[in-house]
């Protein structure tokens, strides 16, 4: 689709809030920018607030304080149809009495685009969604997808300065999800308008963004590329949060003894080189207190699939649950450490489940997943040793949940990145 | 298995009584409803049957079901009987009423249910008062307030009370069901209009009132059938002939000297056949309005 010269569509959020008549903070002081032609993903557990911002820069939601601004234009007090943005519903909120050419074409109408004029955008549009034949069905008569792919040729058919997508795949089943996903990814790097695309997956968050700015609870947590928040998660709820199996967490003891570092946690023992702590240098700061170690769990390994694994890096555990994946195997096991429970760790247990928090609270040990390679000997119930790749471990203050990276201070941790 | 053969055997053995009791019970269902199908049936065949026999046959027969064939009934209570005037005053009567309590209650009901603005409970509250106060407690006082505007005699002495509700189905009970169908409706589908470049008329014209359409026309034809027999208004306000209605023109009619059967049932047919055609036009919308309240997607 030919993409219409138009001057930069940045949409710039600075220090929004919104305060529902309720007294409910929904939103405080964010600030964030979206680059021109960038795919911003807005992701977060249900009731952080991203659907709120996303409705903000729409005009639907009234901005209580800050400034929106889309192509340097603030457009806090511009109705809706002004701003020129176009969006995606969760439940596609195709108009039902209309035909698919109609719903299409019925933003083109309200602009007063001449008839021939959109009718040539209307079967573009269709055409790149692969709608053509569908034009004159009605909404009922489409399936799920379908109906997902005419919110989508409503959105670019009108060219717009932005796409707002708030959820447009969490009404579909799970294979479509994933061929939706490659689908939008491709028509806006297609068009290349500046998208603002609402999450709660963050497996879509991961694929389809740029950059993703992780939300919790009203709070921008941190805004990276998909890769830097997997790898330099800057607290325990992006650590948590970003990443599937999510990162193995417990409460750990930092120590020394002969110039060696050494992390501890429920019987294990991992010695940490000088390679590690060249690279965290903010750890030495909290050596003789108690942190909080992550461990990924592609970043430990059956012991005896590696070659020459370190021995002053293992731990012995006893497997629980095995699930074999094909490619590769997760191994459920127990820590007997008690599970990390931080203001981060519990939004995140509420986020899978009121009881799952519950069982968190009850719970003695902690369980953690490793990634195994699918040639590994380890039975359910049996003993495995496993090798912890040190250079990928994340430490985090036990007290604010900040990650400690460079110059982290124990007692001010500012933004490590 | 032997068993089971033997059983299954045993029960067709019995299985003959069993279905004669059942088509027993089958028939006398349907002569208790044929029963009360005909005493509701009957009176309106009869009203049918009358209006086409002659004098002379109603006369010696009246419960005999189209034992002539005598149309003039219907023509000469059209002409003489004055019901073809008394039809148009009807009309011009029930339009308006129509059409105002619709396009008003559609207006209210969509800014009660969708908009926000100080002081919509009180005046939603309003709207329903004028379903609490019966109207019989305010005809003498609407007499004289009427006559007082001088609109006594006139159709509007009519059409506005039955607006406002006084003849059953105006404003107030068009407004309380339209605000549900327009809380019903999904919020994003207004959004996706607005975002689409729609202003607040436009969401409401383009997208929710086709969205009701409905509820439209279950309004539409509960106010037509209530207008169009309403009684106690044009009996008490167009004391004269001039716009008389069907309603109290067929009440004067079968009141007065006249005892010609025939024309009497000829002046209710031509009442009656209007209102049923409506139905039967819009029965499908009617049936669709009145379940889609109640399931929702």
């Amino acid at each position: 689709m030919e993409r219409v010269l138009r001057g930069l569509a940045e949409i710039t959020l600075e220090e929004v809030a919104k305060t529902f008549p309720d007294g409910t903070e929904a939103v405080s002081s964010f600030d964030l920018d979206i680059a021109d032609g960038s795919l911003m993903v807005l992701v977060g557990p249900s009731g952080c607030g991203k659907t709120t911002l996303l409705r903000m820069v729409a005009g639907l939601e009234d901005i209580t304080a800050g400034q929106v601004r889309i192509g340097g234009k603030v457009v806090n007090e511009i109705p809706p149809k002004d701003r020129d943005i176009a969006m995606v519903f969760q439940n596609y909120a195709l108009y039902p009495h209309m035909s698919v050419y109609d719903n299409i074409g019925y933003g083109l109408k309200l602009r007063k685009v001449n008839k021939r004029e959109r009718d040539r955008l209307i079967r573009q549009a269709a055409r790149t969604l692969g709608l053509g034949d569908q034009l004159l069905k009605k909404p009922r008569a489409l399936s799920g997808g379908q109906r997902q792919r005419v919110a989508m040729g409503r959105a670019i058919v009108r060219q717009p300065e932005a796409f707002l997508m708030d959820e447009p795949l969490s009404n579909l089943d799970a294979k479509l999800r994933v061929q939706m996903r490659t689908e939008i990814s491709r028509i806006q790097r297609d068009v290349q308008v500046t998208t603002i695309y609402v999450t709660h997956d963050q497996t879509e968050a991961m694929t389809m963004g740029d950059r993703v700015a992780v939300m919790k609870k009203g709070e921008l947590q941190q805004v990276d590329a998909p890769q830097s928040l997997y790898e330099h998660p800057e607290n325990l709820f992006v650590a948590g949060f970003i990443g599937s199996p999510s990162m193995n967490l417990v409460e750990a003891a930092l120590d020394a003894s002969d110039g060696h570092l050494f992390v501890e946690f429920g019987g294990t023992r991992l010695h940490l080189g000088h390679d590690v702590r060249g690279r965290r240098r903010g750890i030495e700061g909290y050596i003789g207190r108690r942190i909080i170690l992550g461990i990924r769990p592609e970043d430990m390994e059956d012991a005896s699939m590696v070659g020459a694994a370190p021995i002053d890096r293992r731990m012995l555990v006893t497997v629980d649950v095995k699930e074999a994946m094909g490619s590769e195997i997760y191994a459920h096991f127990e820590v007997d450490a008690p599970p990390v429970l931080t203001e981060d760790t519990k939004e995140l247990a509420i986020d899978a489940g009121e009881e799952v928090l519950e069982e968190l609270e009850e719970e003695a040990g902690t369980n953690w997943v490793a990634r195994l390679n699918p040639r590994t000997r380890a039975r359910e119930g049996g003993r495995v040793e496993l090798v912890v790749d040190t250079q990928n471990l994340h430490f985090f203050d036990a007290a604010t949940g900040a990650a400690i990276y460079e110059n982290a201070q124990p007692e001010t941790p500012g933004r490590a990145l | 298995m032997a068993q089971a053969a033997g059983r299954s055997a045993s029960q067709t053995a019995v299985a003959p009584p069993g279905r004669a009791r059942r088509a027993g019970g089958t028939i006398l269902k349907y002569v208790i409803l044929g029963f009360f199908a005909l005493i509701t049936i009957y009176p309106l065949i009869l009203v049918v049957s009358t209006a086409l026999k002659d004098p002379l046959r109603i006369t010696v027969n009246p419960f005999q079901l189209f034992s002539s064939w005598h149309p003039q009934n219907i023509v000469d209570a059209w002409r003489i009987g004055q019901f073809g005037s008394f039809f148009f005053n009807t009309v011009k009567i029930t339009v308006p009423v129509v059409v105002l309590v619709v396009a008003l209650s559609v207006l209210a009901a969509y800014a009660l249910a969708r908009l926000n603005f100080p002081g919509k409970g009180l005046v939603f509250l309003l709207f329903t008062l004028g379903l609490m106060i019966p109207f019989t407690s305010v005809m003498i006082p609407l007499f004289y307030q009427l006559r007082d505007m001088g609109l006594l005699g006139s159709i509007w002495a009519v059409i506005l009370p039955a607006v406002a509700g006084s003849a059953g189905f105006g404003i107030p009970l068009g407004v309380f069901l339209m605000r549900g169908f327009y809380l019903d409706l999904p919020n994003e589908l207004a959004e996706a209009a607005r975002v689409d470049g729609a202003t607040e008329f436009q969401v409401f014209y383009r997208v929710m009132l086709p969205l009701s359409a409905p509820g439209v026309a279950v309004l539409s034809v509960l106010v037509f059938f209530q207008t169009w027999n309403t009684f106690l208004l044009p009996l008490l306000y167009l004391p004269g002939t001039e716009n008389r209605p069907l309603a109290t023109g067929l009440y004067q009619f079968a009141a007065g000297r006249t005892q010609d059967y025939g024309l009497i049932a000829a002046g209710a047919l031509i009442m009656a056949v209007p209102v049923l055609v409506i139905f039967l036009i819009a029965q499908r919308q009617f049936v669709k309005g009145v379940t889609t309240g109640a399931l929702k997607g």
